[in-house]
Order: C-alpha cells, then sequence, then structure tokens
C-alpha cells in the first residue's frame, strides 16, 4: 500500500464573485517536507492555505490530509496547525495561558498540556514570560507565541503564513532554525513572497501567481530552469544616461541583455570574462558605472521569467 | 442604518401597540340592598340607574363589566385585566334616600385599583368627573359621593423611587444586551474565531462557555443593583426569591437573544449601531420604560401573548409588577417564568444556529 501524501489538493478552486483566487490547484506535499509557496500579494497562497487548514471552503476540488478528505472532526483539527501572518492571541491572558486554553480547544488532557506548553514556550525562548500577559510581549516575542499557539496540539502538518515577516534578524534565525528542527518530525508548509525567506527555508517551491500554480520544484532546479547562467548587474549613474543607450553597445556581447531602471543587466556564464571589454566599450562612449555586481541565478529571476513581473510589483 | 432606523421604528410602533383609542375597563362590583318604600313596600335600586346611566353616556371611553365577586374582581385587578373596581355598597341606596333629608350626607362608593397605574387614576377620574357633573352640578345635590379608595396590593405604600427601581432593574438587565454582546463578537474582531474555528471547537462549547460567564455576571449584576436600591430607601416589596428568579431568568434571555445579535456583527462597531434596534425594542416595547397596551394574538387560560410577547423583557416586567406591586408569589407569576424560560430556549437555539453558521464554520 502505498504511503499517502501528507497534503494533496485535488483540482482545488476558490472564487469570490467574479474573482479567481485559486485556480485548479493540483499538488503534492510529502511527509517531512519542508514546502514553500512563493508569489506576490494576491497570487493566491493565503487562500490556498486556508482551504488546507480548513477555514474555507473551496468552489470546487478537494484537500486530502493524510489521504483523507478533511472534516469537522477533532482529530483533522488536530493534524494541522497555522501560523498566520498576523499575532493572533488574548491580549488579556498570559503565555501559558492562551496555549493550555488552546490546548483544552483541542481536547487535549489538561496536564499533559500544562507540561508541553511549558516546554514549548522555553523553546522559543519566553519561558520567563510564560506568565505574562500576552500584551506586555514585544512584536518578536508575540510572533513566537504566535508560533507556539500553532504547535500546542503537536499536529503532524504544521503552516507558517510568512514566518520571518516582521522579525528582528536574531528572532529570524531563531524561527528559521526551529522550522529546520520541526522536520525531524513534522511536515512544514510555508507560504512567502520572500525569495531568500523560501531559499533558505524550503525543500521544495510552488511559483504562484494569480491564483495558477506556475512551477513546482526544488529552489536550484528552479532556478536551473531559468538558466545556469550568472547575471551581471551594472548600475548606472542617474543623470541623463540612458540604459538603452548602454544596452545598443553591448548588444552583440555574448549574452542575454535587458534593463531595469537604470541598470543593465548581462546574463552570461562568461560574465567576469567579458566584464573588461564591457567597461571599455561604455567608457569609451562617455558611460561611466555607478555600481558593479556579479550574482547567481534567483528565485525571483525565474518568476520574472515566467511572469514578466518581479515578486514585489 | 440612519435612514432606516427611524422609519422602523415608527413601523414597529403599531405592530405591536394596540392604537384602537384608549379605554378604561371597569368592573362593577353592586352588592347595593336597595332602599325599601315604607309606604309602599317597593325597593328601588338607585346604584343601578346610576350604573345604566353611566354605561349609556361614557360611550367608548369607560368598558364596564358586572362581577359578583370582590375577590375574583380583585383577582382581575392584579392580572391587569380590568382598571377600576367600583363598588356600590349594601346601604347605597338606603344612604340615598337619607341624603334627601339630610343634605350634608355623603354617600359611600369605593374603587379598589393600583393607584401607581395612570389607567386606574383615568378611569377614576372619568367616574367621578361623570358622577360630579351629574349629580352634583345637574341635580344641584351637595357633595353626594364619598370616595373611598382601596389601594391594590401595596400600591399605595410605593413612593416614586419604588415606582421606578422595578423598570430600572429590567433597564439594567437589557443593557446587558450590549456587554454580552461583545464578549461574543470580541473574537471575531480581534481574529481569535480562527483559533478555535481551526481547533472545531463546538457550538454548544464555545456559546454554552460564555453565557455562563455572562449569565454569572449579570446575576451578580442584578443583587448588586437590587440592594443598592435597598440601600438608596427602596421600599422592597414582594417576595424576594421570586424576584430573584425573574431577575435571573430575564437576565439569561437577554443574554442568549445577544448570541442572535452576535451572529450579524462582526466588530464592537456594528454591536453598538446593529444593537441599537434590539435594545430599542427591548426598552420601550416591553413596558419598562412606561406602560403600554397590546392586543393578545392568542391566550392561554387567563395569559394573554401579545405582539411584544416575544421580547423577554415583556414577561419580566409584568411579573415585577405582580410581585412588587400586587404583593404575589411565585404561583401567580408562573405564566411569565414558563414564558421566560420558552423565549430563552428560543433565542438560544436561534443564535446558536446563527453564530455557527456566521462565525464557527468554514467560510463558503
Amino acid at each position: 500500500m502505498s504511503i499517502p501524501y501528507a497534503v494533496e489538493t485535488k483540482n482545488l478552486s476558490k472564487n469570490f464573485g467574479s474573482l479567481k483566487a485559486v485556480d485548479d490547484l493540483n499538488l503534492t506535499i510529502n511527509s517531512g517536507e519542508i514546502f514553500g509557496f512563493l508569489g506576490p500579494n494576491g497570487a493566491g497562497k493565503s487562500t490556498s492555505i486556508n482551504m488546507i487548514c480548513g477555514l474555507l471552503s473551496p468552489t470546487s476540488g478537494e484537500v486530502l490530509i493524510n489521504g483523507k478528505r478533511i472534516d469537522n472532526s477533532h482529530s483533522t483539527s488536530r493534524t494541522v496547525g497555522l501560523c498566520p501572518q498576523d499575532n493572533i492571541f488574548w491580549p488579556m491572558m498570559t503565555c501559558l495561558e492562551q496555549l493550555t486554553f488552546m490546548g483544552a480547544m483541542y481536547g487535549l488532557p489538561r496536564t499533559d498540556t500544562k507540561k508541553s506548553s511549558i516546554k514549548l514556550l522555553a523553546d522559543m525562548g519566553l519561558s520567563d514570560k510564560k506568565n505574562k500577559l500576552a500584551k506586555t510581549l514585544s512584536g518578536g516575542m508575540k510572533r513566537r507565541l504566535n508560533i507556539c499557539l500553532a504547535l500546542v496540539h503537536d499536529p503532524e502538518i504544521v503552516i507558517f503564513d510568512e514566518p520571518e515577516a516582521g522579525l528582528d534578524p536574531q528572532s529570524r534565525v531563531m524561527v528559521r532554525e526551529y522550522i529546520h528542527m520541526l522536520t525531524a518530525k513534522k511536515t512544514i508548509i510555508l507560504t512567502t513572497h520572500n525569495m531568500d525567506e523560501a531559499e533558505r527555508l524550503a525543500q521544495r517551491v510552488a511559483i504562484i501567481d494569480n491564483g495558477k500554480l506556475l512551477l513546482t520544484d526544488t529552489p536550484e532546479n528552479l532556478k536551473r530552469h531559468n538558466g545556469e547562467e550568472d547575471i551581471l548587474e551594472l548600475s548606472l549613474p542617474d543623470e541623463n544616461v540612458s540604459p538603452e543607450k548602454a544596452k545598443a553597445l553591448l548588444k552583440d556581447m555574448n549574452g542575454i541583455i535587458s534593463t531595469e531602471s537604470n541598470r543593465v543587466l548581462i546574463k552570461s556564464k562568461q560574465c567576469l570574462a567579458l566584464l573588461p571589454e564591457i567597461m571599455n566599450r561604455l567608457s569609451v562612449n562617455g558611460i561611466s558605472i555607478k555600481q558593479v555586481q556579479v550574482r547567481k541565478n534567483t528565485l525571483e529571476d525565474v518568476f520574472i521569467k515566467l511572469t514578466g513581473r518581479k515578486l514585489r510589483e | 442604518m440612519t435612514l432606516i432606523s427611524a422609519p422602523f421604528f415608527v413601523f414597529i410602533y403599531p405592530m405591536i401597540i394596540q392604537s384602537s383609542g384608549y379605554n378604561y375597563r371597569v368592573q362593577v362590583l353592586n352588592i347595593d340592598k336597595g332602599a325599601v318604600d315604607s309606604k309602599s313596600g317597593v325597593t328601588t335600586l338607585y346604584s343601578k340607574s346610576i350604573i345604566d346611566s353611566m354605561k349609556n353616556q361614557s360611550g367608548q371611553m369607560l368598558v364596564f363589566s358586572n362581577v359578583t365577586s370582590k375577590d375574583s374582581a380583585l383577582t382581575t385587578l392584579k392580572k391587569k385585566k380590568s382598571d377600576l373596581l367600583l363598588i356600590f355598597p349594601e346601604q347605597f341606596s338606603s344612604n340615598w334616600d337619607e341624603k334627601a333629608s339630610n343634605p350634608e350626607m355623603r354617600i359611600p362608593i369605593e374603587f379598589s385599583g393600583d393607584v401607581t397605574s395612570w389607567r386606574y387614576l383615568m378611569a377614576g377620574v372619568f367616574i367621578q368627573d361623570y358622577l360630579y357633573k351629574n349629580y352634583f352640578e345637574k341635580q344641584g345635590l351637595k357633595e353626594p359621593f364619598e370616595f373611598k379608595e382601596t389601594p391594590l396590593g401595596k400600591s399605595s405604600e410605593l413612593n416614586d423611587f419604588d415606582i421606578a427601581v422595578p423598570g430600572l432593574i429590567i433597564f439594567a438587565i437589557v443593557m446587558l444586551m450590549y456587554t454580552a454582546t461583545i464578549a461574543f463578537v470580541i473574537d471575531s474582531e480581534s481574529g481569535t474565531i480562527k483559533r478555535l474555528k481551526m481547533a472545531k471547537v463546538s457550538t454548544f462549547t464555545y456559546i454554552g462557555g460564555l453565557s455562563l460567564v455572562q449569565i454569572l455576571i449579570g446575576g451578580i449584576s442584578v443583587i448588586i443593583t437590587y440592594f443598592t436600591a435597598i440601600g438608596l430607601g427602596f421600599n422592597g416589596q414582594g417576595d424576594f426569591w421570586a424576584l430573584f428568579i425573574v431577575m435571573l431568568l430575564t437576565c439569561i434571555s437577554i443574554i442568549a437573544f445577544s448570541i442572535i445579535l452576535a451572529a450579524f456583527c462582526k466588530n464592537i462597531t456594528q454591536v453598538v449601531v446593529i444593537g441599537t434596534f434590539p435594545l430599542f425594542l427591548f426598552m420601550f416595547f416591553s413596558g419598562s420604560m412606561f406602560p403600554i397596551q397590546t392586543a393578545p394574538i392568542f391566550t392561554i387560560g387567563s395569559f394573554d401573548f401579545g405582539a411584544n410577547g416575544l421580547i423577554s423583557s415583556t414577561h419580566a416586567v409584568t411579573a415585577i409588577n405582580k410581585i412588587m406591586v400586587m404583593n404575589l408569589g411565585v404561583k401567580d407569576i408562573i405564566p411569565e417564568i414558563i414564558s421566560l424560560i420558552l423565549l430563552s430556549i428560543f433565542y438560544f437555539i436561534i443564535g446558536g444556529y446563527l453564530y455557527q453558521r456566521k462565525h464557527l464554520r468554514a467560510v463558503s
């Protein structure tokens, strides 16, 4: 008998009036995987997540958790935990009270919940805040409490909606490390519009835009899909220099040349070898360069290739 | 909301309040033995001619009914089925004859009713006015009648504050509607309802838990309100436990109704705006602020169920008046208690169903 996928969606769609927020989504997520949804705002990531959690009814299609359709039972509810993008908690309850309350709502025994809650708070660095009211916590601590609330019932599948959003660098590292630690026992789904976050955390990424799933693969394979070239970025000074003029001067060079605001981008496997010739041509024609940068292909480049737009547009 | 609120209340008013013109229900107990003419031996009942004359001349204003028993008449008064009991005593006709030879004599007529009720007062004024015009002005009789008043229950022992307190208590309980609704809405507003939906918390658990807390708060509040009134000089009439049962059941019904209101609100602002409509209905159409008269839709025994019978505070007002003014006990307010219980159950069922559909299940 084959092992069912942790999460599987079949022809999943959601319409809000005439708007097709999610359009025929078909994906599979393996158990123990960190799976990322990458897409701009309004792409349909949160809508997809809400349907997987059971918070939103699909217009058509279905969601299977461990091979079973989601229903209204406690057993299904305990399988999935959601860490929403907004910090959702009760301001006038202490951290420990929040967790024990939610444990009770999930039907868990009180004494067990209390022990596991204390451990969770310790893992998130909130031990000394366990008896403090949630409203007194700093922003980063509230985010960590948010994560604790998603995990209090020890779900098999944990969904993080923009896990690093709004966190200071130290908290981001803590959250990232914690998510990696969770994969030993859990399936992680995260949504983000930050390509760095997706590359750092996810083992597989689904690129989604306008409700449609464009591509699903590991970050490395996705970048290879965009080609294995490096990218040379030339930033021009603002005043009176047209990138198109620079592009025209370089058009016969061995690479793909494009412009973006006041930058010229050259995609080539020999970026560094081409650099002296490029600098010479531009200099001879009176075009100065403000900054030169060589970088690898990113998921944003993949997104731009697929959609013609940047992730943040 | 702003546009429709005023038309709404104008629309609702005639639906609930009987506007057939004012008339006052007078029970007439005639125990007059008549005056026997010593020469002819004929017995004359002067009371009957006065009664017949009053009936003919009062038009629609006074509605008379004859009664034969004072006890049953008083019971009818206590149940608010009548406004005034007019009693012609045994010696009425003989006193009338005697007055011919003794002009200074005043013939007793007895009134009985709830002296705190304006309907009693109006009925009494109309009868006195009729008698004064017809037997003083027209016939020139010098102060023909002595009006004896027998207040119903404890009504004469109440001052303005005593009369106001029952309505104030009901008013305070009705105001719980806002705070209770907010308690049910705050999870939706803050987003924590999402966590509860994820946990698939049952409607019964969620609604029941919040309701119990609100009922406890409401129960303590009404006790504090009652004893505050006592401390300020309220002359607390009637059976305290009957009063407490009514107040507690009213509190439960208001909290149950709050669930219905919460089903339609997503935040506190909506509670304040939308809640004005039912709050106004509960306050002004239940009789807690001023007495109202409604046409009964159906009657079970002697219990009339009017258009405002679906408003729980209506039954609370009736019950509290019976307890505090008429000095009645629990057994006399059984219909009101049953009404409050049934309405509470009705509100809970409707509210639970609506709240679950609107807030606790997956959004479709």
